[in-house]
């Protein structure tokens, strides 16, 4: 499946209930308050909903901005 | 919706936060993570709070089990918790209170064993704590058990479980299971606040039966232990059941009363009989008409009403209008009737959680039942019209629809005025011929192409309307109107200053028998054989 910037945003966007402004291709999950560890999660869930790919334990640990999940979606779709 | 939502408390021994956006009405907040005894046994705990409407006990079975499962520790988490469990629901009677079942996984260490520890095997855990549960349930009103068991049949346990999060932050599920979860709650929250819907409306033709019973008579529906007509057949018994359960069961349906009544009287594989429908409308008016009048009858609210419909264009002329009215979408193919009926149908809009007996006896309470209730708002049947957006194109003596037109000929029976049969050679004389003119129906809307769909033959000559007819399909939508000033268009173009057409009545073409009334055509005279001819100057 072809990943889109875009639609990975509004992912994120709403994993973290927030409004899709707040979140841009640069955003780090240090940036927003809402991306704390249990947001992490919410985000890995939808991701591996949205996309049918599974993240493993120590990925999880690592794709802690939207750039470092773009590239893990590219590597892996 | 004028409910003020539900607010719950989610008690559980894993993560339960992802489930809270996927509850459509109710609002949860969260007890501290694996504080599950604390809360249903201290007094003093937000449990016990009047703020909650409800408290929802999510427990992971294998969560619960912990080292059970490893075989190092007998089971004993479940019989504290189920303790508990009994101590709230005394306490707190006006809660309502949501449990899990227990379902442990289908991979364990003992592999094709079943291990046993303490004396204790891990299948008899399970199945003594869901006892105990069931047991509470008859103790306590205010208890309902979420049978998750039943969810891990139905999407897979591999589908709803998740290792990676559960390691990264006591996730067990995916999305998915956090989403049936919350849907199966809800659900099971209409049932036990009694907010399931109470009338099943049923269309007949393509619905409890394949094909058009006015076409093709009652002995060739499709019902029937084979194949397609056992799709049908199958979808007649589990309707039947849910009349037993306590649903009103009722007919809308455009047909003919006597076609209808023949089929449900002599069709062998009919499981339904008329006498199940609490309330029946079979004619030719407006579905949404027949509707309010079934609302009226039964004296139930259309918020009430559950519409099953395999036609796109009366499902949405009833929701536009009827907004309050329930109407699924149906499924494609017969082979899915069945278990779209259940899950769709069945689980989200006539939740149960216990039966009773008083259920099967409201059939007839109902049926006895003639109070009324003032009309709701008036039918705009021309912003439906025009909302439906028909395009109609016409085909005239086009040798490419011979085959359609004598088919139509062949197998038209309703809307039909003269009933003529006409082989593929008999359209080819009139294709050909100088005196008359063969014109083919296309149509059209938004929701889709029906294709070839009306005939009319015209007899130049003697400026007579020889046939005139529509597919069943379209009935309903002021189709003939159009179709017939293009008629009377092209015999004016070849000169005709008048235009005679003829209504011959058969048994099943009741539906056409006012169609020259309607458009503005002179009555002339009778037959003694019943058929009456009309004219109209163009």
């Amino acid at each position: 499946m072809k990943v889109e910037v875009e639609d990975l945003l509004g992912l994120i966007a709403r994993a973290l209930e927030v409004r899709r402004e707040r979140v841009t291709p640069e955003t780090r999950s240090a940036d927003l308050a809402e991306w704390d560890s249990l947001g992490h999660l919410r985000i890995c869930l939808a991701v591996t909903e949205r996309y049918g790919t599974e993240i493993s334990l120590e990925q999880i640990g690592e794709l802690d901005s939207v750039t470092a999940l773009f590239a893990f979606l590219r590597r892996s779709a | 919706m004028t409910k003020t939502a539900l607010k719950g408390l989610v008690l559980s021994n894993v993560t339960m936060q992802p489930i809270a956006s996927f509850f459509s009405r109710l609002r949860v907040e969260f007890s501290d993570f694996n504080d599950v005894l604390l809360a249903l046994q201290n007094q003093s705990s937000r449990a016990h709070r009047d703020e909650f409407d409800l408290v929802l006990c999510y427990i992971d079975t294998d969560a619960l089990f912990g080292d059970f499962l490893y075989g190092l520790a007998p089971a004993g988490a479940q019989a504290e918790y189920i303790a508990a469990l009994n101590t709230f629901c005394a306490d707190q009677p006006r809660k309502m209170v949501v449990a899990t079942t227990l379902s442990p996984g289908p991979f364990r260490y003992s592999n094709y064993a079943d291990p046993v520890l303490g004396g204790l095997s891990l299948s008899d855990a399970a199945t003594r704590a869901n006892e105990q549960l069931v047991a509470l349930v008859a103790r306590h009103s205010n208890l309902v058990l979420l049978d998750v068991d039943s969810l891990y049949r139905a999407y897979g346990w591999e589908t709803l479980r998740s290792e990676p999060l559960w390691y990264a932050g006591r996730i067990p599920y995916t999305n998915r299971m956090y989403r049936v979860l919350a849907e199966r709650t809800e659900q099971l929250l209409d049932a036990y606040l009694n907010r399931a819907k109470k009338v099943l409306v049923l269309d007949l033709d393509d619905t409890l039966w394949g094909g058009i019973l006015g076409e093709e008579g009652w002995e060739n529906i499709a019902l029937s232990e084979e194949s397609v007509g056992k799709c049908y057949r199958d979808f007649q018994k589990l309707v039947k059941s849910q009349k037993r359960l306590g649903i009103l069961l009722a007919i809308n349906s455009k047909n003919n009363r006597a076609d209808v009544e023949a089929a449900f009287a002599r069709n062998p594989m009919m499981v339904l009989a008329l006498d199940d429908f609490a309330a029946v409308r079979i004619n030719w008016q407006d579905k949404t008409e027949n509707l309010r009048e079934l609302s009226l009858e039964l004296d139930l609210g259309l918020d009430t009403f559950v519409a099953i419909d395999d036609s796109a264009v009366e499902r949405e002329r009833m929701r536009q209008t009827l907004p309050e009215v329930t109407i699924p979408d149906f499924p494609p193919r017969p082979e899915l009737l069945r278990s779209w009926f259940l899950k769709e149908v069945v689980y989200r809009h006539f939740p149960k959680y216990q039966l009773t007996r008083e259920d099967s006896a409201k059939t007839e309470q109902y049926r006895a039942q003639t109070a009324r209730r003032d009309l709701r708002a008036v039918v705009d049947f021309d912003a439906f019209l025009r909302n439906l957006e028909i395009d109609l194109k016409y085909h005239v003596d086009s040798a490419a629809t011979i085959e359609r037109a004598s088919q139509l000929s062949q197998k038209t029976n309703q809307f039909n005025v003269t009933t003529k049969r006409y082989s593929p050679a008999d359209i080819m004389h009139f294709v050909e011929s100088p005196d008359h003119h063969v014109v083919l129906l296309e149509y059209a809307d938004r929701f889709g192409q029906e294709g070839l769909v009306g005939l009319a033959i015209l007899d130049l000559k003697a400026s007579e309307l020889d046939t005139f007819l529509l597919s069943c399909r379209v009935i309903g939508r002021g189709v003939e109107t159009q179709f017939l000033s293009k008629v009377e268009e092209l015999l004016a173009a070849r000169g005709c200053s008048h235009m005679c057409a003829w209504f011959i009545p058969t048994p099943r073409n009741d539906v056409a028998a006012d169609m020259f009334e309607r458009h503005g055509f002179e009555f002339l005279i009778a037959r003694e054989d019943g058929s009456r001819v009309y004219r109209k100057n163009l």
